[in-house]
């Protein structure tokens, strides 16, 4: 477990992009977060607030309506009986009308009870003791009578009531399944026919049943009503379980000991702060998915750029110097791709030339190596020549080896590269005497040396093959001038070697310099090689020039840095 | 946006009117196109049942064919009179409704003279003209016959086989009823000849009132005494309790009393006599029967009484225009022939479905061939009052007390309400 979380900490937190995520998704979750708790508290405060009122108004016209049946049956009740009770008014002679006057009191009884009903009244009835009925024919008293309700109604004692729901499946006409409210009130009258009459009004009970509908589906309401026997005359069918969280409405109307039950489940109660709540919550996981896609679509191209940054830097230290970053963008990014680029391009070139410098001295070592074979062998024969040549008086022959000795000693020399100039210098005379003992007092040296330059280093054997090259070349039999000027400048040395011999056209100087007409002849392999050695040794900036005028002179000039 | 639509709207129109006859480019389609909304039109009707199933049909059918209009159909059913009393007195009556006692109500209703002037395509003389008569007021039409019902004589034909009888024809006398009744009756079995109604309606019984020559009120609504209590009156009225006396009719249908057709149905009662109403459930219950004409009184000839039902426009209705649409549609051909619960009101109607030669249909349309009086509640503003001096004493003579001082003192008593 620690190393995973430390695995995370290494891995994933160091990446661009989860860092990006995290970012934006701080950076859009704060305000969201702020702004949704608070636009939440606030709204559904306000929602609450307007639901719950709405609620109340709701439940208050549920008692409301009840109230108002209640209150029109009782009223129109009320009137009725008082009407009945008042012997001058009413004249119910017959209580089942056979004559003329009987049928016209009885219709007149009958209007005057047609005249109580309203919109909603579905029938207003005087039911006698022996099941007689005034009011209209639609009403079957027999089946009344056998419903559950009517053996109550005949233990009722004066001032009581009755109210209760039934269907209308005791009616003769129309149908069978409406509900209705139905009041029963005994008439207090001690006269003939009304003595233990019951009056009975029913109200279409419809409207309220729907309306209770509405409250059970739309807010969850359970409701139960009881009358004032205690008894449940209607409880909502499936209710849910009972909480003590429940939002709970009782009512008690005292006039008719009705009580009106109604219970709200908290949740649903509060439902619409809850769908706010759901809604705010969605939005911010919304917004964290938005986030995260945006900061991934946003952090890939940038951490795709220094990831290949990465992999072509990789594949640079394995040593693949072509590698080339395509350049995509102009920003940041793609302006380090292409520093790196040239970088890249200024290492290859880099190496491409130290390479060539190792190849080169290996090459010069190599010949090097050839000329070294058995110098001893060579030196010992000469020395003995020389001496054999001093007993026979050969003293020509004699000092000419020895010269020749002194040059070859300098020349097949390896232990030291850079040697003062001074022995140079030296050397250059023991072979300027083998070329007098071989051409005889011919030629003209004048050599004009700047005393400080002496011990300045100079390659070995730097300046006998340019000697060799007048020689052999500039001269015709060793007739000729050769002038020798070593000058310091400030910085560097120059050297100036100036012949009076033929000179040399364009061509054959460039030749001279060329390492592509080193031929096998060996002619020119010299001068190249100097030109070469003083660039290994010193860079490129110093090196070997030449001038030539034809049929004049030419002149080798030799630049090289201050060493010692 | 807008322009659009009133193109649209342009094109809509143009090409109704192309297509379409001067129904639907009428002004109830002008309306569509002003307001662009649904319009609810409320119908307020007295049936139940199977009646109310197919007025729901045809308020479908209507809605169909005009798809701005929903019709909202109000059943009252046995409340109806309470409930649009009180809509009237509300000022928030349906805009259209099934009428009959125009009397009580003509002066809250939208006379119908403008809107048939403006539609020449409805065709007045395809109805019974003697319809009219039923749903006009001081020379005003106030509605459309939407259906209609004569009387006549059910009878029961396999108890009319077991006695042994021919079955009842056209043309009969009344004297010809009583003596089959009587044969018809077995007091042992409780079967009787025929029911006679305790307090019947006084409307149902001006047919037969008439057929004696008499009626109950004068032709111009002026005077009941000689009339009311005529001897032709008296005779035909107290026959029905001539006849519960000598035991060949049973009471029927009074308070707390089993209706006359569940005794018909039963096979208790050989004849009875009422509209098209009970036709349906009798073929329903099985019963083989017929029917036929009333019977007549000697020499005299056969007089009947239409019930009629009409659909009227309420004057405070807002929407009038598309109520007369509706009003047109109902008594429409294609309307008339989904209402199989009444008798058609147009007589091309009679002629393509040829119910008049249908048995049992036909007796109606005889009826209705005979049925040119007006009935006593259109010629007086008060017969209310004068009708329930006039039930009470037929109540009472239903019981067997005397006929004459019975009429004689519902004339006293009414005199009062006539000529006012």
């Amino acid at each position: 477990m620690k190393n995973f979380t430390k695995k995370i900490k290494n891995y994933s937190f160091r990446s661009i992009r989860t860092k990006m995520v995290l970012f934006f998704l701080i950076v859009a979750l704060f305000p969201l977060l702020l702004f949704g708790l608070l636009s939440y508290g606030k709204s559904s405060e306000i929602v609450n607030k307007q639901f719950n009122d709405y609620e109340q108004f709701a439940v208050s016209q549920l008692n409301e309506q009840i109230e108002n049946i209640f209150e029109q049956m009782y009223v129109v009740s009320k009137d009725i009986n008082q009407y009945l009770s008042d012997p001058t008014l009413v004249i119910l002679q017959e209580e089942i009308p056979r004559t003329y006057t009987g049928f016209i009191e009885i219709k007149n009884f009958e209007r005057y009870l047609e005249a109580h009903k309203t919109y909603d009244t579905k029938g207003i009835y005087l039911i006698t003791n022996t099941g007689y009925y005034y009011g209209n024919s639609r009403l079957d008293i027999h089946k009344l009578f056998k419903k559950p309700f009517w053996k109550e109604i005949n233990s009722l004692k004066d001032g009581d009531l009755w109210i209760g729901f039934y269907n209308t499946d005791h009616y003769f006409t129309g149908k069978k399944d409406e509900k209705i409210i139905g009041l029963v009130f005994p008439i207090e009258s001690d006269f003939g026919v009304l003595k233990g009459s019951k009056l009975l009004v029913e109200t279409n009970a419809e409207e309220l049943f729907s309306y209770i509908g509405f409250l059970e589906n739309d807010l969850h309401a359970s409701i139960t009503l009881k009358n004032g026997k205690n008894q449940v005359v209607y409880k909502t069918k499936n209710t849910q379980k009972e909480l003590t969280t429940d939002i709970i409405w009782n009512n008690h109307f005292e006039a008719y000991g009705w009580d009106i039950h109604i219970r709200i489940p908290k949740e649903y109660y509060y439902q619409s702060s809850t769908v706010i709540l759901r809604y705010t919550i969605a939005a911010i996981l919304f917004s964290i998915i938005l986030v995260s896609v945006l900061a991934v679509v946003f952090s890939v191209p940038l951490t795709r750029g220094i990831k290949s940054l990465n992999s072509s830097m990789k594949r640079v230290s394995e040593g693949n110097l072509d590698t080339q970053i395509p350049i995509r963008s102009n920003d940041e990014l793609g302006i380090l791709s292409q520093n790196f680029n040239v970088m890249v391009n200024q290492i290859k070139e880099l190496i491409e030339k130290i390479s060539m410098t190792e190849r080169l001295k290996r090459q010069a070592e190599l010949k090097a190596f050839h000329y070294q074979i058995n110098p001893h062998l060579l030196f010992n024969t000469l020395n003995s020549i020389q001496w054999k040549a001093r007993l026979s008086g050969a003293k020509e022959v004699q000092g000419m080896i020895y010269h020749l000795t002194e040059v070859l000693h300098e020349n097949l020399n390896f232990a030291d590269e850079l040697i003062p100039l001074k022995k140079e210098l030296k050397t250059i005379q023991h072979y300027l005497k083998v070329q007098e003992i071989r051409y005889g007092q011919t030629f003209e040296y004048i050599e004009t040396i700047h005393p400080e330059c002496l011990d300045y280093l100079i390659p070995r054997m730097s300046l006998q093959p340019l000697f060799e090259n007048i020689f052999f070349h500039a001269f015709e039999d060793g007739r000729g001038r050769i002038e020798l000027e070593v000058t310091a400048q400030p910085g560097y040395l120059e050297l100036t070697l100036t012949d009076n011999g033929k000179g040399m056209n364009k061509e054959t100087m460039d030749k001279l310099l060329d390492p592509n007409h080193q031929g096998v002849n060996g002619r020119g392999i010299g001068v190249y090689n100097v030109d070469q050695r003083i660039r290994l040794h010193f860079g490129n900036e110093y090196g070997l020039s030449i001038e030539s005028v034809a049929g004049m002179k030419s002149s080798f000039r030799i630049k090289w840095p201050k060493r010692s | 946006m807008s322009k659009f639509r009133i193109t649209v709207l342009a094109l809509i129109l143009v090409v109704m009117a192309a297509c379409s006859d001067q129904q639907s480019n009428s002004r109830a389609e002008q309306i569509r196109k002003e307001t662009n909304e649904i319009i609810v039109l409320r119908f307020a009707t007295w049936d139940s049942g199977e009646a109310l199933e197919i007025q729901e049909a045809i308020a479908k059918k209507f809605e169909e064919k005009h798809p701005f209009i929903k019709v909202q159909l109000e059943a009252y059913g046995d409340e109806f009179d309470q409930k649009l009393a009180a809509a009237f007195g509300a000022k928030n009556p349906p805009d259209v409704m099934y009428m009959w006692n125009f009397p009580a109500y003509f002066q809250s209703l939208e006379p119908l003279e403008n809107f048939i002037r403006r539609d020449p395509a409805i065709d007045l003389n395809d109805f019974y003209q003697g319809l009219f008569n039923y749903s006009t007021m001081y020379r005003e039409l106030y509605g459309m016959p939407a259906g209609f019902t004569t009387r006549v004589i059910y009878y029961n034909k396999d108890l009319f086989d077991a006695a042994g009888i021919p079955y009842p024809k056209d043309g009969w006398t009344w004297d010809d009823f009583r003596s089959v009744a009587k044969k018809l009756t077995n007091p042992a079995t409780r079967q009787f000849g025929f029911g006679v109604r305790p307090e019947p309606d006084t409307f149902d019984l001006q047919g037969i009132v008439w057929s004696n020559g008499s009626s109950f009120i004068s032709e111009d609504g002026k005077k009941i005494d000689s009339y009311m209590n005529s001897p032709e009156t008296i005779e035909s009225i107290k026959m029905f309790a001539d006849m519960v006396k000598e035991k060949s009719a049973v009471l029927v249908g009074g308070k707390n009393q089993q209706s006359g057709e569940e005794f018909f149905k039963k096979g208790k009662i050989a004849m009875w006599e009422s509209g098209i109403w009970p036709l349906e459930k009798f073929k329903k219950a099985k019963v083989n029967f017929g029917t036929v004409e009333m019977p007549a009184f000697n020499g005299k000839p056969v007089r009947g009484i239409i019930s009629s039902s009409a659909i009227s426009i309420a004057k405070d209705s807002k929407n009038k225009d598309v109520a007369w649409e509706f009003v047109k549609f109902f008594s429409s051909p294609e309307a008339i022939k989904m209402r199989t619960a009444d008798l058609p009101v147009r007589i091309s109607m009679v002629k393509e479905l040829q119910t008049d030669q249908d048995p049992l249909m036909g007796p109606f349309y005889k009826m209705l061939e005979r049925a040119n009086a007006t009935p006593a509640y259109l010629l007086t503003k008060n017969w209310d009052e004068i009708n329930r001096n006039l039930s009470s004493a037929i109540n009472a003579i239903m019981l067997e007390q005397d006929a004459e001082e019975l009429l004689n003192n519902a004339v006293i008593d009414s005199e009062k309400f006539i000529g006012q």
